[in-house]
């Protein structure tokens, strides 16, 4: 398999997914799009990036993650009148048309923007990506237990946080 | 309501879908770098070195002309010491023997004893028992 086919592979299996973590983790599409370029630029110059590597979606995770928290660290010292202009974030959730819903979601996606990034990453990659905690912690480079309370705590936050929808969304 | 029952409902919750639009952009940048890789790189070191010289060109300039003096004068300096050295002449034997004739009677000066006496040194303290018994003759 040539270099562009194997590229094409690699997006069509994983995009989504980074996609979907990326934008959870950046609340920003511009920037999403930046990470999951820089992804693939790196995948394409360093072609035996996944030699040997069992779990591809767990490497590209960490990959994303990776860059991730270096473009929010970054973004800690950039320009902050920025962030003063920027009200409404990215949502990572998709659009629907039910108002309940769409209220739901979006108190769902408010609550996770509180989470620090590292809860946040677990619980997304438990949650939507339905990882176990042994490919998080493989994932995220972090011990098992890490990303086991890390969920926990993520989880109890969100219980708080969304507790008045409780009874109202089925 | 438990755990796994919050859970599942927070899962029902789809994400959103990459913008289809983004692929063929990402894949083309992604297989340009992979093909363009040395003139990438290159050009970056250009820039490099363009942002680094070329906002102070005349800073850069004024220490390149400094550095080049500096050097000069060194060279300059460096290549008048031998001469300096080359033109002094052998001592004749007669200066050796009047400036050994000087040493001697410098030495002789210093040993008379009017010199001797003006630079000897005071005697150094005695040991304390010795001193309590002048204070308490005294």
């Amino acid at each position: 398999m040539d270099s562009g086919n194997k590229l094409e592979r690699l997006y069509d299996e994983h995009a989504q997914a980074l996609f979907a973590f990326l934008i959870n983790l950046t609340r920003n599409e511009a920037d999403t799009r930046d990470l999951l370029q820089e992804l693939f630029v790196k995948l394409a110059q360093q072609p035996d990036l996944l030699r040997g590597i069992r779990n591809e979606r767990a490497f590209l995770i960490r990959l994303a993650h990776n860059a991730a928290i270096d473009l929010m660290r970054r973004g800690c010292t950039r320009d902050r009148t920025r962030e003063q202009f920027v009200i409404e974030l990215a949502s990572p959730f998709a659009r629907t048309d039910d108002p309940d819903e769409r209220a739901f979601r979006a108190a769902l996606a408010e609550a996770l923007g509180e989470l620090p990034p590292e809860q946040r990453a677990v619980v997304h990659l438990k949650l939507w990506e339905e990882m176990t905690f042994e490919q998080i912690a493989a994932g995220l480079d972090i011990p098992q237990n890490t990303a086991a309370s890390r969920y926990r705590y993520g989880l109890d936050k969100l219980r708080q946080r969304l507790r008045p929808f409780y009874e109202e969304i089925k | 309501m438990n755990t796994d029952d919050f859970e599942q409902r927070l899962q029902r919750r789809p994400m959103r879908q990459v913008p289809a639009e983004w692929r063929e952009g990402i894949l083309a940048v992604a297989r340009s770098t992979t093909s363009q890789r040395p003139a990438i790189l290159d050009t970056q070191q250009h820039l490099w070195w363009r942002e680094l010289i070329w906002p102070y060109r005349r800073v850069w300039a004024g220490m390149v002309c400094a550095w080049l003096l500096i050097i000069g004068l060194n060279a300059a300096s460096f290549e008048q010491a031998p001469r300096v050295a080359s033109k002094a002449e052998p001592r004749s034997g007669e200066e050796i023997r009047a400036f050994v004739e000087q040493r001697r009677m410098l030495v002789q000066l210093t040993d008379s004893p009017t010199e001797l006496a003006n630079t000897r040194k005071p005697n150094p303290p005695g040991p304390r028992s010795d001193r309590t018994t002048i204070i308490s003759a005294a």
